[in-house]
């Protein structure tokens, strides 16, 4: 291959490069790599960095990055060029960061009890002002936190020296993403990890999973983990989710557990089940909004009390998270002599504590020259570039900084290191700066290091200039350790045994999600079936008053608002143009805008999914963006001043695709446990309605003559049934026939009568609660009511089909009216008796 | 002379509708060894009976007891009843006469456990920040070396003097600088200005919450937040401790309060708080205090 990628590939002046010396010239455990990525070219490799956004974006579906205080969100991206260390320099690094993690531990320790470091004034203690519970709380005074996972972010000097910049010790994420971003890379460059031989994350995810084992409280048998996020919109939930995955752990948010009887609990279908171990995936200030210092009243109230009575083992604890307080860091070098007698021998970047009057009086001699950080809220330091801030500004920085200056921690800028880029699709290799966070295991076994850890490549907030590595960044990277006798190895998939049954503990807010997952596709479903019905059959077509008031009704209904109801629809008096409704408004609102319109159903079943994210197939994700865009489309058309037919059909068609999709991976690869019945229940309790919606509004009163079928052909179309009624019955579309097809043939997936024996087959199938047998109880009365109702009574009602009778039927109002109603109670004890656990703070 | 006190605090939280579950952390057990306090009993009941009660000890030194309720209850008594000795408290110790500079100094270098603790009280904390109208404030009785305990005498009873004790006017969230504003506020607001002021002077000074006697002695007059928890102001001397001084009433190391929690401001030491799971519906507190001389 003649491919240049490599040979173009230069340093940027003044800059350590990871990949290439200052001649260009490959470094020690880049050159196979370069070589396979010059093998590769750059055409290919184009063509492999978009299918890893497009991995990235199906796997992420829902993650985003929250970008500082402007709340951009932008989805994370991944670069299809590893990072690679050698597996000597890896070791060295490796040894570092155990050797820290085991200093800030014991920092962690005496912080909560002896606290030597203060009284020997080490540390001072203005420097944890802002992070002063570990000095407060309860647990101080009994047995200290005892740190799990350590993760620190490193980033390379000018000289090339591997540098801490920050430590991880509250949450220390991260591993999930170095996963994840494994996983997608060996899809993207097949085989290359192996052939390079590449240190797995196995051995990793082994011990983690043998330490919380061992962590949970004593007398547990075959304990039990959970992992424990927040809400799904937090940044890193997707992170979380398919680190549970790995593991086999259940994922559960914090609206899941609950804390009683000095434990902690998942609350699920069946009731509350004990949880032994929670790895803590919520900051600590969002964990217990009992205890002091909580931001905001999130989390899960009382479940540090279960902690100190034993009764649930938090990994990592609270507490931990006063190691990585920024303000600490400068004096982390001499806590080890202190604590250990050693220095660390990886080292921390340069930072100063603006609380010592010395070093306060270094910046304020030449602020260009720093980074500061505020760190009024400990969790989220504020950082600012104090170079190139107009006089104004920096004149207000350096006030506050004098005022109170042991809330400011500033750092020299310094120039990062850079590794290859390949992610803005240039066409070739870019030197970036590159940030990585590590993770290490501090288990009963002796410390693991997750080898690599999870690159970043750093936005141009953190610019090559000014060594601000704390910014939003948007770009991952996978790390490669290269570990040469890997490549003799057989790789042999072990998958993990899913720790929780989902087929028998299904937590309650899941079992939610799936419902509304259910019920909001049927209706996105339906509602653009009968949008595109109306678009295809009205185009050109002069619709008769009572058959545009008709179709109006329908839109509306089915989009969830009241029906139009003009004078002199009962009577079934053409009323002709004067009819008053505008065809294409009703379409815009019921394409968009409209809460339950096709692009607003569409948005909430995104929401939906996302919620019931562990019960879903995998192949669910990667329908979610498009389902995401294709309602954007919608927004778009139906705000554009003249609805564009053909662009509207197409979009439909475009929605209709992936919810078909849709409902076939939740047909074929859920499991059919409560899961998969709660979302069955809302798609057929959801299409039951609108099915006696679409009844009432297009067949009462019926058509006046069998010629007319354009109103029995649209609801044919919205119940995709009108392919099946031409099999079946080889003539005009009859009325009778239609409303017989809809409500009562029970070989019809669509019509009422299916519906309801598929309820009463989910039904029983639930587990047993009273609300259960409520709810058979009014499928069981709406099914009477079927029956009292039809046939429907009318001339040549329940004929054979026969051509040439005239097929009116009557009653159709009377019927969907007696159905309706035990069908509603049954979406009523739905929220009332499954879901109804949901709990409010008052206090 | 020592003087023996029962102390009663009933504290009822009412919630229109039952609530399912309630954590409850109460900060009511006077402390138990201060040179001029020694508790001889201390009990918390609560109502309905908790499933869980935990006394813990915080990183402060004070009592914290933990109770969970779980079962439906749309009324939460939590009494506390306690047996305190209260004597006089020592002299202070030498700084009190030094320029009051001195004093600042002797803090920020103290390591000893109350000074690391004072020296995080001469910082802000979620209710006291510190401000250049405090300080200008302070420094009218905080003249350039002018002993300590001068100072600090006048500053008490200048908030004493010059603002109304008003129930009512304020609520916890009431900026210290608004109190200094409009001059008004209960004891809680004008401890917390006593710390902003003293803070932003350097000097290290904590919250302190507890109780005064309900009835006073014959022929004295009632002294203002003798009905509720009650909060004043320690002020750090490094070396000998701290010297409570008690702006609401305009006393300098007062001898008949009693001592619950101290910390760096109410948010340290809370009497009553916590969380309830149900139906959100207007929630009723009502608090009665009894302190009678044995």
């Amino acid at each position: 291959m003649t491919s240049t990628l490599s040979a173009r590939y230069r340093a940027a002046g003044g800059r350590y490069d990871a990949a290439v010396d200052a001649s260009g010239a490959p470094r020690p455990g880049w050159e196979r790599l370069l070589a396979a990525l010059d093998h590769i070219g750059p055409s290919e490799l184009d063509r492999r960095q978009r299918a890893a956004d497009r991995l990235m974006l199906a796997e992420g579906a829902g993650m985003l990055l929250h970008d500082g205080t402007e709340e951009v969100l932008r989805p994370w991206r991944l670069d299809a060029v590893p990072l690679v260390f050698g597996r000597e320099a890896w070791d060295t690094i490796a040894a570092g960061l155990v050797e820290r993690a085991e200093l800030l531990r014991e920092v962690i320790v005496d912080l909560h009890g002896p606290r030597e470091l203060l009284r020997a004034g080490i540390v001072p203690v203005e420097a944890l002002a802002g992070h002063a519970t570990a000095l407060r709380t309860a647990w101080s005074q009994t047995d200290p936190p005892r740190l799990l996972l350590a993760g620190a972010d490193l980033v390379t000097d000018a000289s090339g020296r591997v540098c801490v910049v920050r430590d991880a010790t509250d949450v220390a994420t991260g591993d999930g993403h170095a996963l994840l971003a494994r996983a997608i890379v060996e899809r993207v460059l097949p085989r290359d990890p192996t052939r390079l031989g590449v240190a797995g994350h196995r051995p990793y995810t082994r011990a983690l999973r043998s330490a919380l084992a061992a962590a949970a409280p004593e007398g547990r048998d075959s304990p039990r983990t959970v992992v424990l996020v927040g809400p799904p919109d937090e940044p890193g939930y997707v992170e979380h989710a398919y680190l549970a995955t790995q593991l086999g752990y259940h994922l559960a948010e914090t609206a899941d557990v609950v804390a009683r009887q000095g434990r902690a609990w998942l609350r699920s279908l069946e009731g509350l089940e004990p949880i032994d171990v929670l790895l803590r995936r919520v900051p600590e200030r969002a964990l217990d909004p009992v205890e002091d210092d909580q931001v905001g009243d999130e989390g899960v109230a009382g479940v540090v009390e279960a902690v100190r009575d034993h009764g649930v083992v938090l990994a990592n604890p609270h507490g931990t998270g006063v190691a990585s307080h920024l303000a600490l860091l400068p004096f982390l070098d001499e806590a080890s002599r202190f604590l250990t007698g050693r220095s660390l021998t990886l080292p921390s970047l340069p930072a100063l504590w603006c609380g010592d009057a010395d070093q306060c009086a270094s910046v304020l001699a030449s602020p260009e020259r720093y980074v500061l950080h505020d760190l009024e809220v400990p969790g989220r330091p504020v950082a600012v570039v104090l170079q190139g801030q107009d006089d104004g500004v920096l004149a207000g920085w350096l006030a506050r900084l004098r005022e109170r200056p042991e809330r400011y921690v500033a750092r020299p800028s310094v120039p990062l290191g850079t590794a290859p880029g390949y992610v803005d699709g240039s066409g070739s290799l870019r030197p970036t700066p590159v940030a990585l966070r590590t993770q290490v295991l501090l288990g009963g076994d002796g410390p693991v290091v997750l080898p690599g850890g999870h690159g970043r490549v750093l936005g141009p907030e953190a610019g090559l200039e000014t060594g601000l590595v704390d910014g939003p960044s948007g770009v991952a990277k996978d790390v490669w350790v290269l570990d040469p006798e890997r490549r003799a190895r057989v790789r042999v998939a072990v998958p993990a045994i899913p720790q929780v049954d989902m087929r028998r503990s299904l937590p309650t807010r899941a079992a939610e999600a799936m419902y509304w997952t259910g019920r909001h596709a049927e209706r996105a479903e339906t509602a653009a079936r009968l949008v595109l019905a109306c678009l295809g059959r009205t185009a050109g077509v002069e619709v008769s008053g009572v058959d545009a008031v008709a179709l109006a009704s329908a839109l509306r209904l089915t989009t969830g608002v009241a029906p139009v109801n003009p004078l002199g629809r009962e009577s079934g008096v053409d009323l002709g143009p004067e009819s008053g409704v505008d065809l294409d408004v009703e379409v815009r609102a019921a394409l968009a805008g409209r809460l339950a319109s096709v692009s607003g159903s569409l948005r909430a079943l995104v929401t939906s999914a996302r919620g019931a994210r562990q019960l879903l197939s995998g192949g669910t994700w990667r329908l979610l963006p498009m389902l995401d865009d294709e309602a954007a489309t919608l927004d778009r058309l139906a705000k554009a001043p003249d609805l564009a037919t053909f662009e509207a059909t197409e979009a439909l068609d475009g929605v209709l695709v992936p919810l078909a999709a849709l409902a076939g991976l939740t047909a074929e690869s859920v499991v059919r446990g409560p899961g998969w019945r709660f979302l069955d229940l809302g798609r057929r309790l959801e299409r039951a309605l609108l099915v006696l919606g679409l009844a009432e509004t297009m067949l009462d009163p019926p058509p006046p003559s069998p010629g007319e079928s354009l109103r029995l052909e649209v609801v044919l179309a919205a119940c995709e049934s009108l392919v099946a009624y031409r099999r079946l019955y080889r003539s005009d579309v009859r009325v009778d026939a239609v409303a017989d097809m809809l409500l009562d043939d029970a070989s019809n997936p669509r019509s009422v009568r299916f519906q309801l024996d598929q309820l009463a087959v989910d039904l029983h199938h639930m587990p047993d609660r009273s609300v259960r047998r409520q709810q058979l109880a009014a499928v069981r009365s709406a099914g009477h009511a079927l029956d009292a109702h039809l046939p429907l009574g009318g001339e040549g009602a329940r004929s054979t089909g026969s051509p040439g009778s005239p097929g009116l039927v009557t009653g159709v109002a009377e019927v969907v009216l007696a159905t309706r109603g035990p069908l509603l109670d049954v979406g009523r004890l739905m929220s009332g008796g499954w879901f109804s656990e949901r709990l409010r703070r008052v206090r | 002379v020592t003087r023996r006190y029962q102390v009663h605090h009933r504290t009822e939280y009412r919630y229109g509708e039952p609530v399912a579950v309630g954590h409850t952390v109460a900060r009511l057990v006077p402390r138990a060894r201060l040179p001029h306090q020694t508790l001889v009993s201390a009990s918390v009941t609560v109502d309905p009976a908790p499933t869980h009660a935990h006394q813990h000890v915080d990183g402060l030194g004070n009592v914290l007891t933990y109770v969970t309720v779980e079962e439906p209850h749309d009324l939460l008594a939590v009494t506390a009843t306690s047996e305190v000795e209260v004597a006089p408290p020592p002299a202070p110790g030498e700084l009190w006469l030094r320029p009051w500079e001195e004093a600042v100094a002797a803090t920020a270098s103290d390591r000893s456990d109350d000074g690391l603790m004072a020296r995080l009280c001469r910082l802000d904390s979620p209710h006291v920040t510190r401000h250049r109208d405090l300080r200008e404030f302070a420094a009218a009785s905080f003249l350039p070396g002018r002993p300590l305990g001068e100072a600090a005498t006048e500053l008490t009873e200048h908030i004493h003097q010059g603002f109304e004790f008003l129930p009512g006017a304020t609520d916890v969230s009431t900026p210290v600088l608004q109190v200094l504003d409009e001059r008004r506020g209960v004891c809680q607001d004008f401890a917390h200005l006593l710390l902003g002021a003293l803070r932003s002077l350097g000097l290290g000074a904590h919250y302190v919450s507890g109780y005064l006697e309900t009835e006073p002695p014959p022929g004295e007059p009632k002294l203002a937040g003798a009905d509720a928890s009650h909060a004043w102001v320690g002020l750090h001397l490094a070396g000998s401790g701290w010297v409570d001084l008690d702006p609401t009433n305009g006393l300098v190391r007062p001898d008949r309060h009693v001592t619950v929690g101290w910390g760096r401001d109410y948010s340290d030491v809370a009497p009553v708080r916590g969380v309830v799971f149900g139906p959100p519906a207007e929630q009723k507190l009502s608090v009665s205090v009894d302190v009678v001389p044995l």
